[in-house]
Parts: C-alpha cells; sequence; structure tokens
C-alpha cells in the first residue's frame, strides 16, 4: 500500500535537517557557559608576570594544579580548589583571536565563526545534527543565539524563565483582560490544530512550504509531549548560575536535550565587562568556578541516559567573547581585547592540560593543533578552530561548516 | 605603569596565515538551481501586504482582485499610502539597524525618570534612527537624505531627556533637530544609532567606523583576509605606525582609521556617563587626527569637517547598492549572493530610475520573480529547500496582524511583550533583540509555537468577549452572530467560518477543512459553551500553518 505524504513524513523525521540514525542514547552532549561581557585573562588564563605591558591581578602568583597552568590569587580559593580537584578532566585553551573588539561582533565571531548572519552557531548545530531526537535538542536558557538553517532545533527558555510561564499558562500577565482556555479546551485546540496542519502538509507544494508545515507539527508534537514531562525549566531567581547549572544538568541528565547554553553574568549579574573596577573579574572568577565545582560533582554523582556518570557523556564548555586589554585604565578597569581563552572539560576531553598561550604583549600564541603547543609557526587560534573541536567532539562533519579552521586535536582524547 | 593607549579594529597578531577568514558565504548552498513559480494571485497580494503593512489584506482587497477591478500593482501604491505601511517599515529597518536592543549603556534611572518608563527610554533611544529612516521612505524623500537630513525624529521622551527642539506641533514621533552644535547627517548624526554602535575610548571610533561601513555600505571589513607579522609593541604610537607601513594592516586601516577620525565628536570618554553620551562634542571633531595620526577622508577623499561626512556616504555608489541589497535581503528573506548580481543590478536600475525613492525599489523587489515565488519550477524528490517559497511571518507582523484583527496587544506594565526580552517573549516568538539575536526566526522552533499558542488564545478570548458585549453593526469578526444560539449545522455558521478564514488566511476553506472545523468547534461547544467554541476557533486560526507561514 502506498504511503501518503503523513506517512511519509512520519517515518522521516525532517527535510532540512540533516539525516539522523537510529536514536544514539550515548552520543555526546554539551553544556555552553558564556560569560557575557569579557573576562580578564590576566585573571586567570595568562601568568604574564614581571612585564610592564601588563597589569596581572592585584597579589596574584603563577600556580600549576593537575597541569592547568593558572593566575592563583587569595581572592580566587575556589578557582583553585576546582582545578586541585577536576583539573585533570579539564582542558585550558588560550590565545583565541575573536578579531573584533565589539561585542556583538565578538559573541558572534566566537558563536559561529563568522561576522556573517548565514552561519548557525555551534550548539544550534550539534543540536540539529542529535541522533537521539531529543525532546528539546537545544535549550537556550540564557546567552546568545545565532541560528539560520538549525532554529527550530532551538528553545529559548528566556532569562526570566519565560518559556515555562508559558508552557505553565499561569501568572501570564496582560494589561488588556485577557484569559487563557481549560486544559480539556486546550488540548482539543491542539487536537484541532494539528489535524489542520497535517491537511497542509497534504496540500502543500514541495520545498520549504512542506519544511515549514513540517517543523511546526514537530514543534507543536513536542510541546505537547513537554507538557507530560515534569521537567522543571524556571531557573531560580535567588542564585541564577547555581540554578541555572542545576537546570542545565537535568535536561541533559534526562536526555531531553543534546545542547544547552547558560549565560553567566557575573555576581549579582554586575557583568564582565569590567571597564571600571577590574576587581570584579576575580569575583567572578571564584563564584562561577564554585558553582562549576559542585556541578562537575553533580555529574559524577549521576548518571546520564547511557548509565554511566554523567560527566562522561557531557562536554563542558566555558567560553567568554573577548579578553581584556592588558592594561588598566585611570577607573582600574580595563577595556576590550580580541585575545580570549576557553575551558573544555569532561566527555571526550584530554584533561589536566594547558594549550596554547600570550605572549608578553598578551596576543595568542600560535599552536601546534595536534600538541598544544606554542610555537611562532604554528596555527594562529581562531574562533572556528573552537568549533571544528566542538563538532568533532559531536561527531560532526566540520568541514561543512567551517572552512578555516580544524580541530585542536590536543584537546581531544 | 605608564598607561598606554590601544587602538585596535582588528588585532594585528602575530600571525602568518594565508587565509584566516571563513567563507563569506557558501556558494552551492546560495545557488538556486531554476527560479521558482510564482504565486497565485491571493497568496501573492497576502505575502505583499505582510510586508508592506503587516497585515494580511482586507476582505474587500481580496474581493476586487478576485474580481478584477484592481491589479497587484493598483493594491501596492495603496498600500504606500495605508499608515501601517510606515509601521512595517520600522520593522524591516530594525532588523537593519538591530538599534531595538534591551538595555544601552544608561537607563531611565540616569535621566531621572520613572521606573514605568523603562521600557519607553529604551525603546525610544532605539527607535530614533528607525524612525528617520522610516519617515523619509514612507514620506518618498530621496533615500539619501538618510544621510543628509538636518534633523531627526522625536517623541516627547527624548524632548525632554535629549538636546532636541521639536520641529512640528504634532505629538508623538516628529521631526527635531538637534541643538548641540552637531553637523547634519541623518542617521549617523543621531544619538540612537552611536549608542548602539558604541566605541571603547581606547578604541576611538573604529568599530563605529566599520559599522557604518558594513551598515550603509554593506562592507564588512571583518570578512576581509588577514595576513599580517606580529607588532612590535603596543602602545598607541607603536600600533599607528604598523597600521601605516604594515601591507598587511593597511588593507583596511588606511580607509577605516581615517572615517573613524571623523567621528570624533560621538567620542565619549567615559561609556556610561549620561552627559558624555547625550551631547555631541564639537570640540573633540579634530581629536582624530591626534589620536589616530590619521586626516579624516572617506575612501581616499580628505573630509575638512564632519558635516560632509554623511555628504560623501550618500553620495558613494556603494550606498545606493548596499540599500538595494540591504532591503532586497530583507524582503527576499535571504542573504545576497553573488548569484544575485543580475538580479540586484536591475532592482538598482529601478532605484535609480525612482529618483532613489524607498517607494520605488520597494516596488521593483515586490515585483521580482524572486520574490514571488511560491514553488519550485519542477517537482521532483529532492525540493530545493533554499528557494524562500514559504517565509514566516515575523513577531511583529504577528503582532501586528492581531493587533488590527482582534484588538488585542500584548502589554503587562508599559511594557509591549513581544518587543521586549527582559520579562517579554520577543525572541521566544521568533524576534531578535538586536545582539544575542540579530535575525529573525526562519523556521518555527518549540518555544515560538508556545509563545504564538499564548498569544493565539488571549487575543481570542479578548475578541470574543469584546465582541460579545457590542451591538451586531460595530462588530468587526462577528457581525452576524449570536453566540449563544448558532449551531454548527445552520448556515449562517459556514458562512461565518469561510469569512473568518478569509479574513485570517485569505483564502477560502475547502470541504476538508470545514469538516475538520466544524467537527472540532462542536466539541468544544458540547464541552463547554459556543463562545469558547468561537475563540477557539479565533485561535486556531492564528496557529494555522497557513495563517503564520506567507
Amino acid at each position: 500500500m502506498p504511503l501518503n505524504r503523513r506517512q511519509l513524513l512520519g517515518l522521516s523525521p525532517g527535510l532540512l535537517l540533516p539525516r539522523r540514525a537510529l536514536a544514539d542514547v550515548n552520543e555526546r552532549k554539551f553544556l555552553f557557559v558564556f560569560c557575557t561581557g569579557g573576562w580578564d585573562q590576566c585573571y586567570l588564563f595568562a601568568p604574564l608576570y614581571d612585564n610592564s605591558n601588563i597589569d596581572m591581578e592585584p597579589q596574584s602568583t603563577v600556580a600549576e594544579l593537575s597541569g592547568i597552568t593558572f593566575v592563583d590569587s587569595a581572592e580566587k580559593t575556589n578557582v583553585r580548589s576546582f582545578f586541585q580537584r577536576y583539573g585533570n578532566i579539564t582542558c585550558m585553551i588560550n590565545g583565541f583571536e575573536a578579531r573584533s573588539v565589539a561585542h556583538d561582533i565578538c559573541l558572534r565571531l566566537i558563536s559561529t565563526g563568522s561576522s556573517l548572519p548565514a552561519h548557525d552557531d555551534w550548539p544550534s548545530i550539534i543540536a540539529a545534527h542529535s541522533q537521539a531526537d531529543p525532546l528539546m535538542p537545544f535549550v537556550n536558557l540564557s546567552g546568545p543565539l545565532f541560528t539560520h538553517n538549525f532554529g527550530s532545533s532551538v528553545v529559548r527558555i528566556g532569562s526570566a524563565g519565560q518559556f515555562a510561564e508559558l508552557l505553565d499558562g499561569r501568572g501570564i500577565q496582560s494589561d488588556f483582560p485577557a484569559a487563557l482556555p481549560s486544559e480539556s479546551v486546550e488540548h482539543l485546540e491542539d487536537a484541532w490544530v494539528r489535524d489542520l496542519s497535517f491537511q497542509r502538509l497534504d496540500q502543500a507544494r514541495e520545498g520549504r512550504e512542506q519544511l515549514l508545515i513540517d517543523a511546526g507539527l514537530k514543534a507543536d508534537e513536542r510541546l505537547m509531549r513537554l507538557r507530560n514531562e515534569n521537567l522543571s525549566l524556571t531557573p531560580d531567581g535567588f542564585n541564577h548560575l547555581a540554578s541555572s547549572l542545576s537546570l542545565a544538568t537535568d535536561l541533559l541528565a534526562a536526555g531531553a536535550s543534546r545542547s544547552v547554553m547558560i549565560s553567566y553574568n557575573g555576581v549579582q549579574d554586575l557583568g564582565w565587562d569590567t571597564h571600571a573596577g577590574s576587581f570584579l573579574q576575580a569575583i567572578h572568577f571564584n563564584e562561577l568556578f564554585h558553582e562549576l565545582e559542585n556541578t562537575i560533582q553533580v555529574m559524577h554523582n549521576r548518571n546520564g541516559t547511557s548509565g554511566n556518570p554523567l560527566i562522561d557523556e557531557v562536554t563542558v564548555v566555558v567560553l567568554s567573547e573577548m579578553g581584556r586589554f592588558p592594561q588598566e585604565n585611570a577607573r582600574g578597569g580595563k577595556e576590550h581585547w580580541t585575545y580570549t581563552s576557553a575551558l573544555l572539560m569532561g566527555s571526550g576531553i584530554r584533561g589536566g592540560q594547558t594549550l596554547g598561550g600570550y605572549d608578553e604583549y598578551c596576543f595568542g600564541r600560535p599552536i601546534d593543533l595536534n600538541s598544544g603547543e606554542p610555537y611562532n609557526g604554528g596555527t594562529p587560534l581562531l574562533p572556528g578552530h573552537l568549533g571544528a573541536t566542538l563538532l568533532s567532539l559531536a561527531d560532526i562533519d566540520y568541514g561543512e561548516f567551517i572552512h578555516d579552521a580544524s580541530p585542536i586535536n590536543a584537546a581531544l582524547r | 605603569m605608564t598607561p598606554f593607549l590601544y587602538i585596535t579594529l582588528f588585532s594585528c597578531a602575530p600571525t602568518d596565515t594565508t587565509s584566516s577568514l571563513p567563507k563569506s558565504f557558501d556558494e552551492d548552498y546560495y545557488q538556486e538551481s531554476e527560479p521558482g513559480i510564482p504565486l497565485e494571485d491571493a497568496l501573492l497580494i497576502r505575502r505583499i501586504s505582510f510586508d508592506l503593512r503587516g497585515i494580511p489584506p482586507s476582505l474587500e482587497e481580496l474581493d476586487r482582485l478576485e474580481s478584477n477591478s484592481t491589479t497587484i500593482d493598483a493594491l501596492i501604491d495603496e498600500y504606500f499610502q495605508d499608515p501601517l505601511y510606515e509601521s512595517q517599515l520600522r520593522s524591516w529597518f530594525s532588523e537593519w539597524l538591530l538599534t531595538r536592543v534591551d538595555t544601552f549603556n544608561v537607563d531611565h534611572r540616569d535621566y531621572r525618570l520613572d521606573s514605568d518608563q523603562a521600557f519607553e527610554f529604551t525603546r525610544s533611544v532605539g527607535e530614533e534612527p528607525i524612525r528617520l529612516m522610516a519617515h523619509i521612505a514612507k514620506q518618498n524623500l530621496p533615500w539619501t537624505e538618510v544621510m543628509t537630513a538636518d534633523y531627526s525624529m522625536a517623541n516627547e521622551l527624548l524632548l525632554e531627556i535629549w538636546p532636541l527642539e521639536s520641529l512640528s506641533d504634532t505629538n508623538g514621533w516628529r521631526p527635531a533637530r538637534y541643538t548641540d552644535g552637531r553637523p547634519a547627517g541623518g542617521v549617523i548624526m543621531s544619538n540612537g544609532l552611536w549608542w548602539r554602535y558604541y566605541t571603547t575610548p581606547n578604541n576611538f571610533g573604529r568599530t563605529r567606523a566599520m559599522a557604518l561601513t558594513d551598515l550603509f555600505l554593506c562592507e564588512n571589513y571583518l570578512e576581509r583576509p588577514i595576513k599580517f607579522s606580529a607588532p612590535s609593541r603596543l602602545d598607541r604610537e607603536s600600533l599607528n605606525e604598523v597600521i601605516r607601513t604594515n601591507p598587511a594592516c593597511i588593507g583596511c586601516h588606511s580607509t577605516l582609521d581615517p572615517i573613524a577620525a571623523s567621528l570624533f565628536g560621538f567620542w565619549w570618554f567615559d561609556l556610561y556617563d549620561t552627559a558624555e553620551m547625550t551631547s555631541y562634542h564639537p570640540e573633540r571633531e579634530q581629536l582624530g587626527r591626534y589620536y589616530l595620526e590619521q586626516e579624516p577622508a572617506w575612501f581616499g577623499i580628505p573630509i575638512d569637517s564632519p558635516a560632509e561626512l554623511p555628504q560623501l556616504v550618500a553620495a558613494d555608489d556603494r550606498f545606493r547598492t548596499c540599500t538595494v541589497e540591504r532591503m532586497a535581503s530583507l524582503f527576499w528573506r535571504k542573504q545576497i549572493s553573488v548569484h544575485d548580481f543580475d538580479h540586484i543590478q536591475s532592482l538598482e536600475e529601478a532605484f535609480v530610475a525612482g529618483d532613489l525613492r524607498m517607494n520605488a525599489l520597494i516596488k521593483a523587489i515586490v515585483l521580482s520573480a524572486t520574490y514571488q515565488t511560491g514553488s519550485p519550477a519542477n517537482h521532483s524528490e529532492n525540493a530545493d529547500y533554499n528557494l524562500m517559497t514559504r517565509r514566516l511571518l515575523s513577531a511583529p507582523q504577528i503582532a501586528q496582524t492581531v493587533k488590527v484583527l482582534t484588538g488585542f496587544e500584548w502589554s503587562s506594565d508599559n511594557v509591549d511583550m513581544l518587543e521586549d526580552d527582559i520579562q517579554g517573549y520577543r525572541i521566544l516568538l521568533g524576534g531578535f533583540d538586536g545582539i544575542q539575536v540579530t535575525q529573525t526566526a526562519r523556521f518555527p522552533s518549540l518555544s515560538r509555537q508556545l509563545t504564538l499558542k499564548r498569544f493565539a488564545q488571549l487575543a481570542s478570548d479578548y475578541v470574543v468577549e469584546q465582541e460579545r458585549t457590542k451591538p451586531f453593526p460595530e462588530r468587526f469578526l462577528f457581525q452576524n452572530i449570536d453566540f449563544e444560539n448558532l449551531s454548527a449545522s445552520e448556515p449562517e455558521f459556514e458562512e461565518t467560518i469561510s469569512k473568518l478564514h478569509r479574513i485570517f488566511l485569505s483564502r477560502e476553506p475547502d470541504e476538508q477543512r470545514l469538516q475538520v472545523d466544524r467537527q472540532f468547534w462542536s466539541s468544544i461547544e458540547s464541552q463547554e459553551d459556543s463562545v469558547q467554541a468561537w475563540k477557539s476557533f479565533i485561535s486556531i486560526l492564528i496557529r494555522d500553518p497557513a495563517f503564520w507561514s506567507y
């Protein structure tokens, strides 16, 4: 018996989306922690002491723990504690050049490798290529989101938990008097939409019309599934980072998502963009690493969908779109700097090592991609190298998306 | 340590890489295999109406078109006169300029405004350059006025906080002129643009120069290859020396820095200081020569005074071409590539023939084959999914349509919930905030479908409750409906259903669809009542793919 279009589409999830094989519960997942605003590499990544060009974190020293070389200070005891405990699963990569000093441009560059809009960011690409068809392939709790072709994989939660508010329906605010229907009516409405959408799909012409209706149907279907799941999707406002990480961990452990993005704006949302008061950087790093340590601990103790500890399934990516100029301005702050670093930890990462570095002017040093050693004839690190590394970890042909860079093999296990 | 100043658009990294840039586009991806088949008239006018007014065509317009008493061409001209045209233009220009951001470096408190003015403050600042562009387009003035106008646009709030004088006695947004000594220069002399595209004190306006060329010349310096050796030092003088002498640096900085040097009237010593940001600083105009060690110039043409800059931009052929590319990209909903060269060229010819008036350009775009494509030319197993046969309605288009058809606006405590992301749902509905999300969604996502669903439910509840209380002649959607007593078997039921389909979807339902509607309507009526059934029906129309794709 010939299949009609509805049956065909039921068998073939997505038209433009990458082809999926059988569901793979063991595929690697990703947690992105984005320190928006530009962190100061001289407070963690670049121990450039005794150098008149560089204003280092006051009263700090260079330290090495578990293969990680970093800027250590009494203001950041949680950083020390983290590397002591989890340096062995952490790879610090120094010297990426974002190639701009404007926040919005750097956000796009570090997230997609391009300044053009026709590119998807790394978490969207990774999520769209999931073999496991998770309920919410990419959950963007907050932070940058650049999509072009893979936007249908993304669930934007909103920094105030707006998605959960809408999902639940209670607490929706409106100045105009309006109410939502009862739950039973809502179910009927959903069924109505589903039926008419299938009708539309049957009548749709090939190409984009089909594609959009198909994506809408899938989103609606996921929405219905989501309402039956007992997933919390609202970060707690009191400690936003901790609750966001906890929520992200829940989603990844449940296999509900392949990529989760969290934006961290520093202690009490004071921001990393410290044009004044560089000392805030130490406070931000201290809180960041405290919460990272808690999260990694949870990931060690909690099993993922494969039955193994979550940390073996999840790669944690911590990054910032730019660094800070090596010298302080008159207000005790620092301006923008095009070079930055990234931390990779967990699944697939060869931990206990520091790759790349900064020269005496705090320029990123070129590296040997296989050894991670900096040397003058090496490869200057660009956002594309980070992207290629992450896509490679996700078993995606990075060459399809990145033309100017290859993975940093030294970071890969 | 002696403070030093660092200047960069790109840093001069120690690299000998031969090509460090991503390809600007994937040629294979963008290659259109075959031209598509155009939409039929009813769907085409629906697309045009959404793109020119943010709403679907009216029943009366559809009737006229069907009866051949008007033409697509004539309707386009009517739409140019519609008050909603300017509103839709603002939506387009906001995606062009990306100035409708949620936060600026200072907020309402810095101007001692009340907390309930927070949203109005932010939106007013971002709207300034958008409003000016929309005003010039709507008035069908020469597009060069975007650069040369000796006025900007302001509302009461901006008139209160910025050095502006109103040029009109009307209320709301109106032409206004700065009184702080800044030269005439349209959008590039507006606070709103440079608050969004600010430059750090030690970047000396380079970020702004790049934004200027990117936005208005489509010259993106960041997409140029970078090949250079390491600078020897970091201080300003050394870097200026490298930039002047290193051939690889010269490639960009020889043109970028002289533009930056002409923007020093907007240069702030402090990024977060209200006084710095509020006013132009004529006394700083000459500082570019000192800090950048460059004479102000526009791609080799010397600039004696910043007042010349806008004139030079307007006279640059690339400004004209870029306008065409930007508008075509917005209306075609695709990135422009080399494969579009011929199309762009013909649009530019139409723009020039129309004396550089925006209406001429827009008309040429909506009459272009690329815009009108409704389906692929050939049916095949491998349909070209990149051919833009359908687009998603944008968040503003959805909001505008729902407002016009139901009267419902989703606001809460003076915040437009579909134009805000701090507490609202703009990005969730597929919109953009101009920083973290920079283009309207191209595919429905879970969060978009959920937001659309809730919006539809609220709006339908609102409109039915409103219409119930009105006498029949004052109603819009349910003119002859007795909400309590009409059953699905009566002829008026089918008439109403059909009419609502035409209002929201610009098409009649077929028998199959009528059956589905009747069945679900009756289920809800029996479970609750007919009032709820009508609410649900309106809600379903807004969630119909035939509504949200066009």
